[in-house]
């Protein structure tokens, strides 16, 4: 009892220790660390610009995760009914701040504006491979569920037969195709080529935190499909694939998450 | 390779992305063959309606120094051609007057007017060199 009363008060605190952990400022260290991982230049010029994106950015992920998290209890507070689900509506509020704060504009308007004439293009701030996986991870997921659906299969009830997997993977995928387009479309008001590059490493990097986001989603989606194809097949050889292929993509899908802090270089050119 | 509208300029916002392009290209800073942004991410960047872009776009295409190719963008066609010497020579000259004008308006020596000028000129060439090169 004194146990369950010491967790429930860690986690009804938790959302406030985000919150407390939201409003730090931004050390010398970490902004160098993220100038060296996007190969921004931080000058005296730029440093106050790119310390005021990276605390506005790390500041909507966590007061969105606060949020989510606390979403159940406060609705079981009033009298409300909502799933008893707070690692979803986490992970949902950090997902949802960190687009929020990647579509807001870098820099305020101005009666001047200016400009890059360069164009931008998705490909500019993430790997190719980056922008195509959430689509094969929901093709996989598609095929699975149709080989689910034409081969004869056992009627054990311990596996499920709802089609949750396909679905979450196919909204993944276009949900980050969407809001890679939009972080993209995001207005580049910027007056120097400084201040350029700050605007494209920030950009760079809330693309690489969404995608990485929706690709472990879709492959979560898409190990639920192959797991549920593998595990009620009569065939042992189509069992053996879709357990092996669902457990690698559940390993992809953690690749996937961590693999967004590897650096990158922002590479626009003329012909881009 | 930065364009620059003010909103506040009595001078219609088409004219200075007109201008802008032109005289980035006619620097060298844009190379022909590059391609130009879209419409809308223009539009949006510098806060203006797209029609004030697309008007800008088809006066360049007028001149000969874009090429509009539809969804495939709009491409660098060729370098806008430069002025006869006598205009040329009347224009610097018309410039450096004004200039001068600003300087001693401010109390800048002549020093340091000529230093801001030459500092200029390797900002232009600079500009120039990044328009060449990928970053």
């Amino acid at each position: 009892m004194r146990a369950h009363t010491i967790l429930n008060t860690l986690w009804a605190a938790l959302p406030l220790v985000l919150a407390a952990l939201a409003l730090r400022p931004v050390t010398e260290s970490q902004l160098r660390r993220f100038a060296e991982r996007y190969h921004t230049p931080s000058t005296p010029e730029t440093a106050s610009l790119l310390r005021r994106l990276v605390f506005r950015y790390r500041a909507a992920r966590l007061v969105g995760l606060a949020v989510g998290l606390s979403v159940p209890p406060l609705t079981l507070a009033v009298g409300l009914h909502a799933p008893d689900d707070a690692v979803s509506f986490g992970i949902a509020g950090y997902l949802t701040g960190a687009f929020v704060a990647s579509v807001l504009p870098t820099l305020p308007a101005t009666r001047t504006r200016s400009a890059s004439l360069l164009p931008r293009s998705a490909a500019d701030y993430l790997p190719r491979a980056s922008l195509r996986a959430p689509g094969v991870a929901a093709a996989l997921a598609v095929a699975a569920t149709v080989v689910y659906a034409l081969e004869p299969r056992t009627l054990d009830p311990s596996y499920t037969t709802s089609s949750s997997g396909v679905v979450v993977a196919i909204v993944a995928a276009l949900a980050t195709a969407l809001a890679v387009r939009l972080v993209v479309r995001r207005a580049q008001p910027v007056a120097s080529t400084d201040e350029l590059s700050v605007d494209d490493a920030m950009r760079s990097h809330s693309l690489h935190t969404l995608s990485a986001a929706g690709l472990a989603i879709a492959l979560l989606g898409t190990a639920g499909a192959l797991v549920q194809m593998g595990g009620s097949s009569t065939s042992s050889l189509v069992r053996a694939v879709g357990l092996v292929l669902g457990l690698v993509a559940l390993a992809c899908a953690l690749a996937a998450w961590f693999y967004r802090l590897e650096p990158w270089h922002v590479r626009r050119t003329f012909t881009s | 390779m930065i364009v620059t509208v003010d909103h506040d300029s009595p001078t219609p916002a088409f004219e200075q992305l007109r201008v802008g392009i032109r005289r980035l290209v006619a620097t060298g800073a844009i190379p022909v063959g590059a391609r130009l942004p879209t419409v809308r991410q223009l539009a949006a960047d510098l806060g203006l309606a797209p029609g004030t872009v697309v008007r800008a776009f088809r006066e360049l295409e007028t001149e000969g120094i874009i090429d509009s190719r539809g969804r495939r963008g709009t491409v660098v066609r060729s370098v806008p051609a430069l002025p006869a010497p006598e205009e040329r020579d009347e224009r610097i000259r018309d410039a450096a007057v004004v200039f001068a004008a600003i300087a001693a308006e401010l109390g800048v020596s002549q020093d340091v007017a000529v230093e801001q000028v030459r500092l200029a000129l390797v900002d232009t060439a600079a500009s120039r060199w990044e328009g060449e090169s990928p970053r």
